[in-house]
């Protein structure tokens, strides 16, 4: 205001002063009065320039009154002669008025001009500053396309400089795959359209691409054509980041939800939720209500869901509300009243109280009850407690030292007779170390503590102990490791055992054995050397007994052959039955001697077709048996293992017996067969031979397979008795069994089996050699 | 024809078998071993004989007194002069090893002797028939 005042007075000083030059510059002149008016017009001006209309008008007047005083006749007077002066000032004051309006208005112009020249510079500079501080790009095209400015926030954005783009084209920042699209966007802008917030990819100058949120203004002419687009950029990378990871935890959120809400529903762990003063279910999983069974529980207050066990249960729920301090209760045994049978159980539960601030309630507070069923853990407690004093009852009580350490060396358990043995006495070992307890363990035993701590078993069968007193003790000892239920070694059981006694016992034994085994080897060469001695006798018998009865039979042939004349008919029967004597005698020993040849061949074991045999040997009994006629029925395929001579020898003596004894029928039937429902024996079969012949009484069957047993007169049926026993002999050899079943007149059935084997290695072993 | 049998009644009823089977030619007896080896090899009591006329049958009897029948053979089989002889075992025994040993050590024939007086002359002839008249003898003179 001050200033304003200042310069409106400054204005008008200068037109006075201006009025005053005026004057002044006429002084020069010759002739003040020649052109009385003339030479004031340009400070009129000036004035008007300077000041305004009004100090122009001022300038003008005090011009006006100094020419009229100055230059006008009468000078030096205001007085005006004439009226030709008249009209000059008149005309002066007209010409200055309209000369100070004119350039008043000419000023007026001018200061306008100026005035919207600054305003223009600073709308400019404004602009420029918004453009510049924007932090989204902003650009302004040509509808070809051409950019022809490009702001501070597109040049870090893009990371090209105004001075790079302008002139290039908008088409710089499309990612190839885009072209096709953004022209198609840039015709649209170019006949008017407004885009707004389109989104796109573009590409920097180093080949980045971002997420570009774009606006297009077009600047239209009065046909609606585009002369220029504005376009605004926003880089929207960060945000499409931002939430694209706002979804991905959405997500995550619904699938951890989906995680816990699983975890409730299939764990085995019990949950359940109450809420109010009544302590109402909200919720409770599948495994409460396993531990509730056939109960309703949601909605309902827990006293009236489990009455029986709400007395105790209750008062920890309150506390719980109080205190805002969750419970941890342990293993807890509760009543539980079975709603099915009424059978009132203890339901052994693991609890704890959690307490859950309602969020949609502030100041309210349920309980989540967490619960897990350790019914089966206290059965396999108790179990194992059982077991762990049995176990002690045990160990105490063994009747040897026993004694059960840990990997430290520290007692777990020890036997009575452990403490016995290291004079401990009676007080408490658990948990004190074994060296500890008895500092004289030596080294040598400490190693062998370590062994068994190491996995091994380190034992002694006997062990020999000098005692102080010169007395010898044998031990049997043994260090084993205990395994824990990971496997892995917890620890050593000692365990040793006094055995002097056996061992004496043991030596004793040794010694008999010895002796024992001395006696037998002296019985094996007596035994050998009588066996020798048989077999020289046999040898005799067959040389030297058989001689003397072919003299008898061959002198009396001789006698009767010489003399038969000479004698009666008697003595020539007598002679007769000396000879058939003599030769029985042969026969006997013949037969005696083929029993004892039987008994000393050894048994060569081999895979034979029984049947075979005996078809060759029954071809060959009936041979002998001429004039009988004899019907064999051999059952064909029966295998065994045997010895191939001796069996022939025993179906000879079988058959020819089967042929004798049936001699008096018309026809003699023979069977032989296997006894297919019968048992068998060491997988060989039972087989019979069976004939149709004379039989015997079962009382005598005992003596049918000695020798020289004979069930017949020797008139009925001849024979020396020899052949059954032989036939036996044959299948003791083999381990088998043989037994006969007749009556008589009915026939007879001899059924036999033989051994695996294993059982005549063992019966006849010794014979063999 | 050498007959090795200690057994005087044998030789005897051997004798009487020959004569009435009508068998011809000298019979040597000899009562053991011993003496049938000092015939066979012309020592002993035999001393001088001629050791290459070989009785045309050797009779062997295992048992013998001092050198048995076995041992006999072995000799027999073990001299080049005479070791072709036919030697038939003619024995008491039935011993399998007997049998076995005999043909090992070269027997050409083996018989046991039975109780039968009729069956032993039977088998005495038809040897002798066989080794005196049929057989080709290894020496033949």
């Amino acid at each position: 205001m001050q200033t304003g005042e200042q310069r409106v007075y400054v204005r008008y000083l200068a037109a006075v002063l201006l009025a005053v030059v005026a004057q002044l510059v006429r002084l020069p002149l010759h002739n003040p009065t020649s052109m009385p008016f003339t030479t004031y017009y340009p400070f009129i001006v000036l004035a008007a320039w300077y000041g305004g209309l009004w100090p122009g008008v001022l300038c003008t007047l005090l011009c006006g009154l100094e020419s009229d005083y100055f230059n006008i006749e009468p000078r030096f007077s205001f007085w005006i002669s004439g009226p030709d002066y008249w009209f000059g000032i008149v005309l002066f004051a007209v010409t200055g008025l309209a000369v100070t309006v004119l350039f008043e208005q000419l000023r007026r112009a001018h200061q306008r001009e100026q005035r919207i020249r600054t305003e223009e510079q600073q709308m400019r500079s404004h602009l420029e500053a918004i453009v510049n501080s924007s932090d989204d790009a902003m650009f302004t095209r040509q509808p070809d396309g051409t950019i022809t400015s490009w702001n501070r926030a597109a040049e870090r954005i893009y990371g090209y400089t105004a001075q790079e783009v302008v002139g290039q084209k908008i088409s710089l920042l499309w990612p190839p795959e885009q072209v096709a699209t953004e022209l198609a966007v840039q015709q649209r802008v170019s006949v008017g359209t407004v885009v707004k917030n389109r989104e796109a990819r573009h590409r920097c100058k180093d080949g980045r691409e971002i997420d570009a949120l774009i606006n297009l203004t077009p600047l239209v002419d009065g046909d609606g054509r585009a002369v220029s687009v504005v376009g605004t950029v926003r880089d929207i990378t960060q945000l499409k980041r931002v939430e694209s990871t706002n979804a991905q935890q959405a997500r995550e959120l619904a699938n951890q939800k989906a995680i816990l809400e699983s975890i409730v529903q299939h764990s085995t762990t019990a949950f359940a939720l109450v809420s109010g003063a009544d302590f109402v279910f909200e919720l409770a999983n599948p495994a409460y209500h396993h531990l509730l069974p056939g109960i309703a529980i949601e909605g309902r207050p827990f006293a009236e869901v489990w009455p029986e066990a709400a007395p105790e249960i209750l008062p920890g729920f309150r506390k719980v509300m109080v205190t805002g301090q969750g419970m941890q209760l342990g293993a807890v045994a509760r009543p539980l009243l079975h709603r099915v049978d009424g059978r009132l159980e203890t339901l052994w539960v693991d609890v704890a109280y959690v307490p859950l601030r309602d969020l949609r309630e502030p100041g309210s507070v349920d309980i989540l009850i967490v619960a897990n069923d350790v019914g089966e853990f206290k059965r396999i407690e108790d179990g194992l407690r059982d077991n762990e004093e049995r176990m002690r009852l045990l160990v105490e009580h063994a009747p040897a030292a026993l004694a059960m350490f840990d990997t430290e060396m520290r007692y777990l358990q020890c036997s009575h007779r452990w403490r016995n043995d290291y004079g401990l006495g009676d007080r408490d070992l658990h948990g004190l170390c074994h060296y500890d307890v008895l500092p004289e363990v030596t080294e040598a035993w400490k190693q062998i503590h370590q062994r068994g701590l190491r996995g091994e078993v380190v034992c002694s069968e006997a062990e020999r102990f000098e005692r102080e007193d010169g007395r010898v003790q044998w031990i049997r000892w043994e260090v084993r490791p205990w395994r824990n239920a990971q496997g892995q070694v917890g620890g050593i059981v000692i365990f040793s055992e006094e055995i002097s006694e056996r061992m004496k016992f043991e030596q004793q034994i040794l010694r008999l054995n010895e002796d024992l085994e001395e006696r037998v080897k002296v019985r094996t060469k007596q035994l050998e050397n009588s066996s020798r001695e048989l077999e020289s006798f046999a040898y005799s018998v067959s040389h030297d007994l058989r001689a003397p009865l072919r003299g008898i039979d061959g002198w009396t042939q001789a006698f009767l052959e010489d003399y038969g004349q000479t004698l009666d008919a008697q003595a020539r029967r007598y002679l007769e039955r000396v000879r058939a004597e003599a030769q029985r005698m042969g026969q006997l020993i013949d037969d005696l001697l083929h029993l004892s040849r039987v008994t000393r061949l050894p048994v060569v074991m081999a895979e034979l077709d029984l049947s075979a045999l005996a078809r060759s040997v029954a071809t060959r009994v009936a041979e002998s048996s001429a004039g009988q006629e004899i019907h064999f029925n051999i059952q064909p395929g029966i295998l065994v293992r045997g010895d191939q001579r001796l069996l022939e020898i025993a179906l000879t003596n079988l058959l020819d017996n089967a042929v004798k004894f049936s001699r008096k029928k018309p026809v003699s039937i023979i069977e032989i067969g296997t006894d297919q429902h019968g048992e068998t024996m060491n997988g060989q079969p039972v087989i019979y031979i069976r004939d149709n012949g004379a039989g015997f009484d079962m009382a005598y069957a005992g003596q049918l397979f000695g020798a020289f047993q004979r069930l017949h007169s020797s008139a009925e049926f001849p024979g020396t008795g020899i052949g059954l026993a032989t036939v036996q002999r044959v299948i003791l050899k083999h381990g088998g069994s043989i037994r006969a079943e007749s009556a008589p007149g009915q026939g007879a059935t001899f059924y036999f089996t033989l051994g695996g084997e294993d059982d005549i290695q063992k019966n006849h072993a010794p014979g063999r050699g | 024809m050498l007959l090795v049998e200690d057994s005087e009644s044998d030789v005897e009823l051997t004798r009487r078998a020959l004569e009435r089977g009508q068998i011809e030619g000298e019979l040597v007896v000899a009562g053991d071993g011993e003496v049938a080896l000092e015939y066979l090899f012309g020592c002993g009591r035999y001393a001088g004989r001629d050791v290459t006329r070989t009785p045309a049958l050797v009779l062997l009897d295992l048992k013998l007194p001092r050198v048995p029948g076995l041992e006999v053979l072995r000799r027999i089989r073990a001299d080049a002069r005479i070791q072709h002889l036919p030697v038939v075992i003619l024995t008491t025994s039935t011993e399998n090893s007997d049998l076995l040993s005999g043909y090992k050590l070269g027997a050409n024939s083996y018989l046991s002797k039975p109780v039968d007086f009729k069956e032993f002359s039977d088998s005495v002839n038809k040897i002798c028939v066989y080794w005196l008249k049929m057989n080709r003898h290894p020496y033949e003179r």
